[in-house]
């Protein structure tokens, strides 16, 4: 079992990575829906702004996929090397969405990008909006094979342990890719994506606008982010509540980490709006709570209850007594390998990596005394005043883009854009979207602690026993890596931002006529 | 291409060569072949299980 403080590093570093390189994937994600939809609209008008506006915002996507393309690798680099017991623990099940998605998406997304920026004058317009919007579905697919692969490791479905080989392995591939976790997912963090596009085609046009540049131009991209960006936020929070309805099925103590419930309630389970969680007390310090709103958002009834982590423990308590049993069954089956495996064994080895969580406190856990039992119940209650806050972080930024993309999608029917509060206000919500999405981030996988994989492998035993110094240099060289990356990512998008759109002739219109047709 | 266009291709590409160098570097300074743990069977029947699935393992 590795040390401890490399485990921490090794997480450090995959945390550090993940969150860098989602800081390019959400802007790629929307910014190539809107591509679409802008060159959709220039097809079926023929008004060369549109063509002009899919210019413009495409070499800004175009910036933006160069320098995130790849970013990704480097985590793949981490299941080999920190990782390499849950690479073999889990591979079998992980490695398959990861390859499709380098196969089916990435490559199409890649491929396609070329003939995005290089086909306008060689393909028919009817051609290059096919590659337009195969470029958007290479990017949307590219997050659907991911998420298939993360949401796995939060519901682990459709594979079993093979006890001969100490891993699991694929049982039914449906299961794995109909996981009703990744599809809550894949539409949560998509439509995240469309709105960090809409906010960052309408943060952008903002600042034209308070410059007095490209005004019919800046208009118009608004007009678009700002309807696309309403269905885009509206979306993300309902799709989110799928998404936290799905983890109040599967991941209990996820759900009650979040909402700092220590005790189960009567339902419906009240919200807890502000609290400070005091997690070595089992407690919550000045709490406001609305009654009723979390049982009825987290199991659309009122008569379910809402677990509180209290009782949660107590069933992992349990759970590792069962997992003990298995674990027991395992050592006769390896002892033994012409035992037949059977049907009767599989309760036990279902909650077998709840045993392993003992292997913290004792190298043989089957002599595990109760006191060790019951801390490591307790360590399977994440870093709760974290996930509670995080949770309140992102959906407070959600109910914010609804509320900022409603006025701007008020102002652009009442053709008020130009109101400089507002502008303003569209400009300084430009960094709101990567906020939420690293918080989402931040709410999804510290919440799965302290499994790798939820109820299989903890992720202390999942982490390689390698040098803490080699982390240490590792880390050091990604953040100096990423931090380049995002430098010259900035720098070339405020580059062409400050340029401007290649033909801006487009004369400026009076405040007010956004709406009339244009176009040179 | 304009001028511009030009300009941008250049900046892009000097953009990805450098990530493709340093991609690289940072894969044989800590992720290569001889930096990987060989997860075994029995390394992982010790590691994440313990000594007594090895000890009494086939």
């Amino acid at each position: 079992m590795p040390e401890l403080d490399v485990v921490q590093l090794s997480r450090l570093q995959f945390a550090l990575t993940a969150l860098y390189h989602f800081l390019f994937v959400p802007l790629t994600i929307g910014l190539s829906i809107l591509l679409a939809i802008m060159e959709s609209v220039y097809v079926m008008t023929r008004r060369t702004i549109w063509r002009e506006m899919t210019k413009f915002w495409g070499v800004l996507f175009g910036i933006n996929f160069a320098m995130g393309v790849a970013t990704g690798i480097t985590m793949e680099f981490q299941f080999g090397t920190n990782w390499a017991y849950y690479a073999h623990y889990v591979g079998d099940v992980f490695g398959a969405p990861l390859a499709l998605e380098g196969l089916m998406a990435f490559f199409l997304e890649a491929t396609l990008v070329g003939l995005f920026f290089f086909g306008w004058n060689r393909l028919s317009r009817i051609g290059h909006l096919t590659v337009t919007w195969l470029v958007a579905l290479g990017s949307n697919f590219s997050a659907l094979w991911i998420l298939i692969a993360n949401a796995w490791m939060q519901n682990p479905v459709g594979a079993r342990f093979n006890p001969a080989t100490l891993r699991m392995e694929i049982t039914s591939f449906g299961d794995v890719l109909f996981n009703p976790v990744a599809q809550s997912k894949f539409v949560h963090t998509v439509s995240a994506g469309y709105v960090t596009g809409s906010m960052f085609v309408l943060s952008i046009s903002a600042w034209y606008l308070l410059r007095g540049r490209h005004v019919a131009f800046a208009k118009r991209s608004m007009t678009v982010a700002a309807s696309f960006g309403l269905a885009s936020a509206l979306s993300v929070v309902v799709l989110g509540d799928e998404s936290g309805y799905t983890a109040t099925l599967n991941q209990k103590m996820k759900i009650a980490a979040m909402e700092a419930m220590w005790e189960t309630e009567d339902p419906p389970a009240s919200l807890l709006l502000f609290s400070i969680p005091d997690q070595a007390a089992q407690t919550n310090r000045y709490q406001v709570s609305i009654p009723w709103l979390l049982g009825l958002i987290a199991t659309r009834s009122i008569d379910q209850p809402v677990h509180g982590i209290k009782q949660l423990v107590a069933s992992g308590e349990a759970r590792i007594r069962n997992g003990l049993i298995g674990y027991k069954l395992l050592v006769d089956l390896r002892a033994h390998p012409t035992i037949p495996s059977s049907a009767a064994m599989e309760p036990y080895l279902h909650d077998l990596g709840y045993a392993l969580l003992l292997k913290r406190y004792t190298p043989d856990i089957l002599t595990a005394t109760d006191a060790q039992i019951h801390q490591a119940a307790l360590d399977t209650v994440p870093d709760v005043l974290a996930l509670f806050w995080s949770f309140r972080l992102m959906v407070g930024c959600g109910f914010y883009f609804i509320a900022l993309f409603a006025l701007s999608f008020y102002l652009a029917s009442r053709r008020r854009l130009e109101r400089k509060w507002f502008l303003w206000l569209a400009l300084l919500s430009l960094p709101m979207p990567w906020l939420a999405a690293e918080v989402g981030w931040i709410v999804a996988e510290y919440g799965r602690q302290p499994w790798v994989v939820e109820g299989v492998l903890p992720t202390f035993l999942a982490a390689s026993n390698v040098p803490a110094g080699n982390v240490i240099f590792s880390i050091a060289g990604f953040v100096l890596f990423y931090s380049t990356l995002a430098i010259v990512d900035v720098f070339l998008l405020v580059k062409y931002i400050r340029i401007g759109p290649m033909h801006s002739s487009t004369p400026s219109v009076p405040a007010g006529s956004i709406l009339a047709p244009g176009g040179e | 291409m304009t001028h511009r266009g030009r300009t941008l291709a250049c900046e892009i590409a000097a953009a990805l060569a450098f990530k493709v160098i340093a991609l690289i570097l940072l894969y044989f300074a800590f992720f290569g072949p001889s930096h990987r743990v060989d997860a075994t069977t029995d390394r992982v029947a010790s590691n994440v299980f313990g000594q007594s699935l090895v000890e009494r393992g086939d």
